[in-house]
């Protein structure tokens, strides 16, 4: 297991060393990546340091000094936090988000703050305003969105592990096109404290990683009950032994389903990686069967709905009153007007407006009310299919990565990108996407999704399939 | 079909609300883009809803805690220094009456 591997390693070897080999990457080939916003060096050379110490006494916590990337929207306290905006290009956190401050606990050593599409807006990590992210396996295709960044970091070698939040597939999408593993919680395990909002009911922070360990490790970390964040439930944090202990013959026990709907309008070559993995997991004597999901076809005008009305709420904040980008103007009208029109990017006033237009009192019933009735349809989809089955499986994204440009014109050619993604967030169900293949010289991921709270058997599914591709 | 027709008034009116300044061009843009887009989401009127309206997916609502002593909070200069203006000591906002 590499990430196991690594922190094995790591304890006989110079931590000082390790990272200092990160940021000399970094500074080398992190122009052309572009995946930082904001670097954290002299910290974390310091912590570097006091970790080795600990080391040397066999003190030191879970992560053991690995190098952590964070997604420029969760909040590290001193640190610059953006969003990826100009409206917070100069607003420093003032304090740590609570999966931050385990992080910290744990010895991990926060290396810097990731690019992202502006506020999450977006599915190719190409919206910052502090430029395109471009995909480490081929700078010329986009490295998917919006924690592009989180994933880009971490597939271009400049750190061990990363945190990404996903909305409607922000963290499985860019992980799917840049090659490495990323895992949505169920909406409630981990605490969104320091989370810059985008869709309060649809969205977390999670875990990237090399590996289905890594992901358990960060997941062991990160998860569980915070009374900062009342929707946070229990953890049982036995991730990590639950991989560990994870044997070959135990794909026997998994009961897996896959749904026509997660294949229609799907690239071939993809769904011909795809279908191939999923023979030979049940080669291994894993069950498969066929289900359906009629109503995933309708998930992404539910999502959008949804996403646009949130979305609009949660921007008003930023008026420029209190911190951020501020322009005057001769009211407070205007003064908000003016200042929102120069710092915001054109998806973000796209969905701004939009949310705003479908949440008007004369328009709310025939959109939002309605969407959020079509929302309860899609999680009886998923309840029924997990009455039966421990997982649901196919793939992440229905094409590989596009060239970088190609999408910023159409917002419905980029929204459509998320068909595959957006309803485990609707459902607030766990779901994984970890890399199986390639085609074009692009990476493919494989989508697996398990029910609420589920995550152990998500993992178990993930290390089944990582074996199945020769894994260690 | 999208029975919602965005009229140019409609579209004052949400960039008034939004409290987001448009030009005419960009108010164009997104007349089209909206109808466009809305017109492709009526589909969601295809499915069979119930009555029930899911505005989170989980079951703990109304969580409460039990009272405790107030912490001391040290963080005050670390706010106060993203404030574009400050005075005193005071955070100095812009007019708003």
């Amino acid at each position: 297991m590499f990430t196991k591997d690594l922190i094995e390693d790591l304890s006989s070897n110079s931590l000082e060393e390790h990272i200092h080999k990160k940021i000399e990457e970094i500074q080398k080939k992190d122009k052309e990546i572009n995946s930082f916003i904001t670097l954290n060096i002299e910290d974390a050379q310091n912590s570097s340091k006091e970790i080795q110490k600990k080391i040397d006494k066999g003190i030191q916590g879970k992560l053991s000094g690995l190098a952590i990337s964070i997604k420029d929207n969760i909040a590290v306290s001193k640190l610059r936090m953006t969003c990826g905006s100009k409206v917070l290009e100069n607003y420093i956190a003032p304090y740590d988000a609570t999966i931050i401050n385990s992080i910290k606990k744990e010895d991990g050593i926060i290396i810097g703050k990731c690019n992202m599409d502006e506020f999450a807006c977006g599915s190719d990590g190409t919206s910052s305003y502090f430029g395109p992210t471009k995909n480490p396996r081929n700078i010329d295709y986009v490295p998917g969105g919006s924690s592009s960044g989180s994933a880009a970091s971490l597939a271009a070698g400049f750190t061990d592990l990363s945190i990404g939040s996903d909305t409607g597939g922000s963290i499985r999408c860019p992980a799917s096109f840049c090659g490495v593993y990323g895992f949505k919680p169920s909406y409630g395990l981990v605490s969104r404290y320091g989370l810059s909002d985008m869709a309060m009911s649809l969205e977390g922070p999670g875990p990237f990683a090399k590996d289905t360990y890594g992901i358990a490790l960060l997941l062991d970390i990160i998860s569980g009950k915070d009374p900062r964040d009342t929707v946070t439930v229990e953890s049982s944090k036995s991730y990590t032994k639950t991989v560990e202990n994870f044997k070959d013959q135990d794909i026997k026990n998994l009961k897996i389903a896959y749904a026509k709907e997660f294949f229609e309008g799907v690239d071939e070559k993809i769904k011909n990686i795809i279908l191939d993995k999923i023979s030979k997991l049940e080669s291994e004597g894993a069950k498969i069967e066929e289900v359906s999901l009629p109503n995933i076809k309708y998930a992404i005008p539910i999502y959008y709905l949804v996403v646009f009305s949130e979305f609009s709420s949660a921007m008003s904040k930023f008026d420029g009153f209190k911190y951020g980008h501020y322009v005057g103007g001769q009211d407070i009208v205007e003064a908000v007007s003016n200042t929102r029109e120069t710092s915001m990017g054109i998806e973000v006033k796209r969905r701004v407006l939009l949310g705003t237009f479908i949440t008007m009192e004369e328009f709310r019933g025939r959109w939002y009310t309605k969407a959020l009735k079509a929302r309860s349809a899609i999680k009886e989809d998923f309840k029924r299919i997990f009455n039966s089955y421990d997982l649901l499986i196919g793939p992440t994204m229905p094409t590989l990565p596009w060239k970088i440009g190609e999408r910023i014109s159409d917002p419905l050619s980029m929204y459509s990108s998320d068909i595959l993604t957006v309803s485990a967030n609707l459902a607030g169900i766990c779901a994984s996407s970890q890399p199986v293949g390639e085609a074009k010289g692009l990476p493919v991921g494989l989508q697996l999704h398990a029910d609420s709270l589920c995550e152990s058997k998500l993992l178990k599914g993930m290390r089944a399939v990582e074996l199945a591709c020769g894994g260690i | 079909m999208v029975e919602t027709i965005i009229d140019d008034n409609v579209i004052e009116r949400v960039s008034e609300i939004a409290r987001l300044k448009l030009s005419e061009k960009e108010k164009e843009k997104f007349r089209e883009e909206f109808e466009r887009i809305l017109e492709e989401f009526s589909v969601v009127d295809e499915i069979k809803v119930g009555e029930k309206e899911l505005y989170y997916v989980i079951e703990n609502v109304n969580v409460l805690r039990k009272d405790s002593e107030p912490k001391p909070f040290n963080k005050i200069n670390d706010i106060k220094n993203n404030f574009n203006k400050k005075e005193d000591g005071f955070i100095v906002v812009p007019r708003n009456l």
